[in-house]
């Protein structure tokens, strides 16, 4: 499977990649704004993204909608230090399928991209 | 068929019953009916035997006078005279005694059937008169006599015949033909007599005589033919040996005689004798049968009547043990089928105690067993299911109740949310209680939480609901993000809005792979009553506030100027204090917070501004608080608050002094006054408010060394010593004027304060009060209570010992703390203020005479204090 | 006075509760906070790497996270595990945690409490934005043996 991971800070792009080493994901891109994250749907078409909010030039939620009309089919997961319940929210209306907070340690993690990809499995039987 | 199958027991076995019993009833009526008839019959023809065997002797007789009656008219009544006579009256003898026997009534019943039979006879042997008389006239020939009597025994045995041929008994019938025939045989028999006799009494052979015997003995031999044929074989042997001898020989002898011979010379009464001979032989032989008959008849009524007891006795007692046996099984059973429909028909109707009771051992004794044991089974199954039952009620109604009492007092409020979002019509008692409504069953949650919350939350809310409620939707992703997590709402309770801080959660409740409903718990976390609380506190302080703040106004505005500089450096000291002490030790950064305060409130009381010793108290109090507990960093958050509250009290105070500036203004110019006046001021003002306060008089004798150059830098320290000092004596030291005078003292306390230039260019301060001193004891105690000396040390303890007691942080002598007395600090914030400006402190005192403080403090260095504005 | 105590204490708090948590969830050690102080704006010292998060919405003002450089070293060596972080990376780190401390914050302050984009910087810039006329909390911390600066200036 593809990864894609978008974060404005390297720093997390790198931690994220890390934390991931054990999974069977292709990182296909990292993308420090919402621009770039987009032309890299474009090209990979990633079946899983994580996805920053707070980003300079365009945010993670009017990214999560533009890449929901380019490629439907991608599980969106928004790691955010913003925490504010609407955000979050908003970000699942637009079709985000994860949420996590920052600060992000492998364990939570993981635990969400578990539950993210079994929901995938689950989805498609 | 479908009728006899609904018809009841009771009913089917007198359907099978009751024909078999007149059946046999029948049968046996029947069969002694039967057995009646027999011995009926078999009396009957006993007597018609009887009655036969009388006419055969009485038909024997005849047949032998007519035989002696040819013989005498034959020779003309030469021979057979007297055998005539003699003859007929035994003929005679034996009519009446027939006659006789006729009359008798046992046979009344008899000769009524056969009455035309007798009278014939009668008629006939009524002839035999008529038949002798013409006999003795001669006016008869033989063939005449002959067939006159010839039809006497004609008639005679034709009785006999139709007598005894009625029979039912297939034996008897046929001995009865066969003694028929053979009384026809020997009527033969004697007509031959009778007719030999006249051919042998004759010799005019005029008639063909031969052919007559031929014909008379071929007669007699066809019905012996007959009567052999038939006869049983008794009868048969007793004829065969009865039937020999010299008669029968002779006999044959004459009747060869005749066929040989016309004229035979053969004496007729010899023919009589040898031909009576056999014929009595005959006679020997009916007599014999008909014995036998007679017998045989009687063996037979013996037999039938026997027959017909016995069955009659057998019919009775089939009949009655057939019917008891009936009777006893059948009603039985009847009854028994009876008990068990009734048991059946009680159970039924519920009652259950008995058992149903049948001793025997068919099927329905064994159906009754197990109709028992069904029944106990039954009553065991329903006692546990009844059990069950009430277990289940009770459990039913605790739960019921229980959850009604948890819904009725558990502090959350509780419901469900079905998939439109309508809450349950079962919430628990809080949600009305949270929410100040009743209309909540039912309800559109969303809805109902709108005019609650803030636009944005309801917004959100919605978006929640709709993940929540979908499946594909993690419930832990979505719960992440419920927006009234911790959320205010607002409440319209008697037109007032009110605020409420409550925190909403939600649980899926899955049915197999469907979201059922939406488990919501609310609680209440508003502590409203603490929270009111804390505004009616903050009004009745913004009230004081407000009234210190008019208190100020008579205060001087030169000391209040003073006071808010002096103030404000302190303040920023603190925070100064603050940044250098990063890692330092926590509890000693507290202390001296506590110190610094310390000293503000004791100026702010002494020049009277009460709104800044009111929050320092309150400072003070925190810090106490503190104390009891470890700190730590984040705890001077709220000090460092309160320090920035009583800075803004301050620019207030700046400001509305600025204002009232103008008034002051000529103030300002015409008592400028010297900062020996100032400190003189001060504490007198000081000492005032004290004095107030406790209610004691005491006089102040201020000595202030011309030559001192009180500089501004030694000012507030010595007014900040001079001001404690004060507390401490009219709070610990002087006495209150009772006491004074009891001890002998002036009423009025004194205390002296001389300040002179000290020996090395700094200045001495000399404090004195005339009260309690220190009581060393009482000092001790407290020491030891405190744990800030051991009982070894508190042995021998010289002045400067006590006075390291004295000035010991935490020690004081009141336990109660009031603005006044502070908490025991009072020396020790002497000593830190001496200790900051490197100066000495020495303490004296006498029991009940004085206690003396003196300070000395070196010049200072001016730039050190330079103030920072 | 003691409504607005609370709000002022609960809303360092916060900030405090925020820190706390992102050291307590991605390393081994918590933090630790010190006595916190007073500073006039003009005086206030800063080390030696700054990110600022400027917050708009209901309170307005700027939360700082300062700290050497050694800390963020050791961060990023715990999170991607390279020893030698450029100054980018540096940099990178101090904004990613002045996000996630600020970002945290609006769960509580609502998304009325709206926070920009980080913005970092090395040393004391001349032009250091606060609003005027206040004081600004500086929290000290500590973490493992460095030492760091939360500063808060909110209206």
């Amino acid at each position: 499977m593809k990864l894609l991971i978008v974060d404005d800070s390297s720093i997390m792009q790198r931690t994220i990649q890390k934390n991931l080493n054990d999974y069977d994901l292709e990182i296909v891109g990292t993308a420090s704004n919402g621009s770039q994250a987009i032309e890299l749907v474009k090209t990979h078409k990633p079946d899983v993204i994580t996805m920053d909010i707070t980003m300079p030039e365009m945010d993670g939620i009017t990214c999560l909608e533009n890449i929901m009309t380019i490629h439907p089919t991608a599980k969106v997961m928004m790691i955010t230090a913003l925490s504010d319940k609407l955000t979050g929210l908003q970000a699942l209306e637009k079709g985000a399928r994860g949420f996590i907070y920052k600060p992000v340690n492998s364990e939570n993690l993981t635990r969400a991209l578990d539950k993210l990809l079994k929901r995938n499995v689950n989805g498609r039987q | 068929m479908k009728r006899l199958h609904n018809l009841s027991i009771k009913r089917k076995f007198a359907l099978v019953l009751i024909p078999l019993i007149v059946t046999i009833i029948c049968f046996d009526i029947l069969q002694i009916r039967h057995d009646f008839y027999d011995y009926q019959d078999a009396r009957r023809l006993n007597k018609a035997i009887n009655i036969g065997i009388d006419i055969s002797h009485l038909v024997h007789e005849i047949q032998k006078e007519r035989s002696i009656s040819v013989g005498f008219q034959a020779n003309s009544g030469e021979s057979f005279h007297e055998n005539l006579v003699h003859q007929r009256q035994k003929t005679d003898s034996l009519l009446s005694h027939l006659y006789v026997e006729l009359r008798a009534p046992t046979y009344q019943e008899l000769l009524i059937n056969h009455g035309e039979d007798l009278k014939n006879m009668k008629l006939q042997l009524e002839q035999l008169l008529e038949v002798r008389s013409s006999v003795d006239q001669h006016t008869l020939n033989t063939d005449e006599i002959i067939s006159h009597f010839s039809e006497i025994n004609k008639a005679a045995l034709n009785t006999v015949n139709q007598l005894i041929n009625e029979t039912r008994d297939k034996t008897a019938a046929q001995q009865v033909h066969a003694i028929i025939y053979f009384l026809d045989a020997k009527e033969y028999a004697s007509i031959e007599r009778a007719l030999g006799t006249y051919t042998f009494s004759t010799s005019n052979q005029s008639r063909n005589v031969a052919s007559e015997f031929a014909s008379l003995i071929s007669s007699q031999e066809a019905y012996l033919d007959a009567f052999l044929t038939i006869s049983d074989q008794e009868s048969k042997n007793y004829y065969f040996n009865t039937m020999q001898g010299a008669d029968i020989q002779e006999v044959e002898r004459f009747r060869a005689k005749l066929n040989v011979t016309d004229n035979p010379d053969v004496d007729p009464t010899e023919w009589y004798t040898v031909v009576t001979g056999k014929i009595n032989s005959l006679k020997q032989v009916e007599d014999f049968m008909l014995e036998n008959m007679h017998n045989y008849t009687e063996n037979m009524a013996a037999n039938a009547r026997r027959d017909f007891f016995i069955f009659l006795l057998l019919d009775f007692l089939i009949g009655f043990i057939t019917f008891t046996l009936v009777a006893m099984i059948v009603l039985n059973l009847i009854k028994n089928v009876a008990v068990l429909e009734k048991f059946t028909r009680e159970v039924t109707a519920g009652k259950t105690s008995e058992r149903v009771a049948i001793d025997t051992r068919d099927e329905i004794g064994h159906y009754a067993n197990t109709f028992n044991i069904m029944l106990d089974k039954l009553i065991s199954t329903q006692s546990e299911l009844k059990q069950a039952k009430d277990h289940a009620e009770y459990m039913y109604e605790n739960i019921y109740k229980q959850s009604e009492v948890v819904f009725e007092n558990v502090e959350q409020g509780i419901f469900l949310l079905d998939k439109d979002l309508k809450i349950s019509s079962l919430y628990s008692k809080a949600v009305e209680k949270i929410f100040d409504n009743e209309m909540i069953a039912s309800e559109n949650f969303c809805n109902f939480m709108r005019p609650r919350i803030m636009e944005r939350d309801f917004e959100a809310l919605q978006m929640f609901m709709k993940h929540l409620f979908n499946p594909d939707m993690d419930e832990e992703v979505v719960n992440q993000l419920n927006p009234v997590e911790e959320v205010q709402i607002y409440i319209t309770k008697n037109g007032v809005v009110i605020s409420k801080h409550i925190r909403v959660s939600f649980t899926r409740i899955v049915r197999g792979e469907e979201i059922q409903s939406i488990l919501v718990t609310i609680t209440d976390e508003t502590e409203s009553v603490l929270l009111q609380q804390h505004m009616k506190e903050t009004e009745n302080m913004k009230k004081q506030d407000t009234e210190y703040l008019f208190n100020i106004l008579k205060v001087d505005p030169g000391m209040l100027q003073e006071f808010i500089k002096e103030t404000r450096e302190t303040l920023k000291s603190i925070s100064d204090r603050y940044e250098q002490n990063e890692s330092g030790d926590l509890n000693e950064l507290l202390k001296y917070t506590y110190r610094t305060v310390h000293k503000i409130k004791g100026n702010a009381m002494t020049t009277g501004v009460e709104l800044v010793s009111n929050r320092v108290h309150k400072i003070e109090d925190s810090i106490t608080k503190m104390m009891d507990i470890e700190v730590t960093a984040d705890k001077f958050l709220s000090i460092l608050y309160e320090l920035e509250e009583i800075n803004k009290t301050l620019t207030e105070l700046q400001k509305m002094l600025e204002k009232v500036g103008e008034i002051y203004k000529n103030l300002y110019a015409k008592n400028e006054l010297s900062s020996k006046e100032k400190l003189e001021n001060d504490l007198r003002n000081g000492l005032q408010t004290l004095c107030k306060e406790t209610e004691k008089e005491v006089d102040l004798d201020l000595r202030i060394d011309d030559a001192i150059d009180l500089d501004a830098a030694y000012l507030s320290p010595v007014k900040d010593i001079l001001n404690q000092m004060m507390r401490n004596s009219i709070s610990h030291g002087i006495e209150d004027s009772e006491e004074r005078i009891s001890k002998g003292k002036q009423e009025i306390g004194k205390i002296t304060v001389a300040l002179s230039q000290a020996d090395y260019d700094g200045i001495s301060v000399t404090y004195e009060d005339d009260g309690r001193g220190i009581d060393t004891n009482t000092l001790m105690i407290h020491a030891l209570a405190s744990g800030l000396i051991s009982h070894e040390e508190s042995e021998g303890l010289d002045d400067h010992q006590i006075a390291e007691l004295l000035t010991n942080d935490g020690f004081s002598t009141t336990t109660r703390a009031d603005k006044l007395s502070g908490r025991g600090q009072g020396m020790s914030v002497i000593k830190s203020i001496v200790e900051e400006m490197n100066g000495s402190l020495k303490i004296s005192f006498k029991h009940d005479r004085y206690f003396r403080v003196t300070v000395t403090l070196p010049n200072v260095d001016q730039q050190s204090f330079e103030k920072v504005a | 006075m003691d409504v607005n105590k609370e709000e002022f204490e609960s809303t360092c708090r916060l900030f405090i509760d925020s820190v706390n948590n992102y050291f307590s969830v991605l390393t081994e050690h918590d933090s630790e906070i010190n006595v916190p102080f007073l500073k006039d704006i003009t005086q206030l010292e800063l080390k030696q790497y700054t990110g600022m998060i400027g917050v708009s919405g209901n309170k307005k003002g700027y939360v700082y996270f300062s700290a050497d450089q050694e800390l963020f070293e050791e961060l990023i060596s715990i999170f991607i595990g390279i020893e030698d972080p450029d100054k980018d990376d540096l940099m990178d780190m101090a904004g990613e945690i002045s996000n996630v401390i600020a970002g945290n914050i609006r769960a509580n302050l609502g998304s009325n409490f709206i926070i920009s984009v980080p913005l970092v910087f090395e040393g004391r810039p001349d032009d250091l934005e606060f609003p005027e006329n206040t004081f600004v909390y500086v929290i000290p911390m500590a973490w493992k043996n460095h030492h760091a600066y939360v500063i808060v200036g909110l209206q």
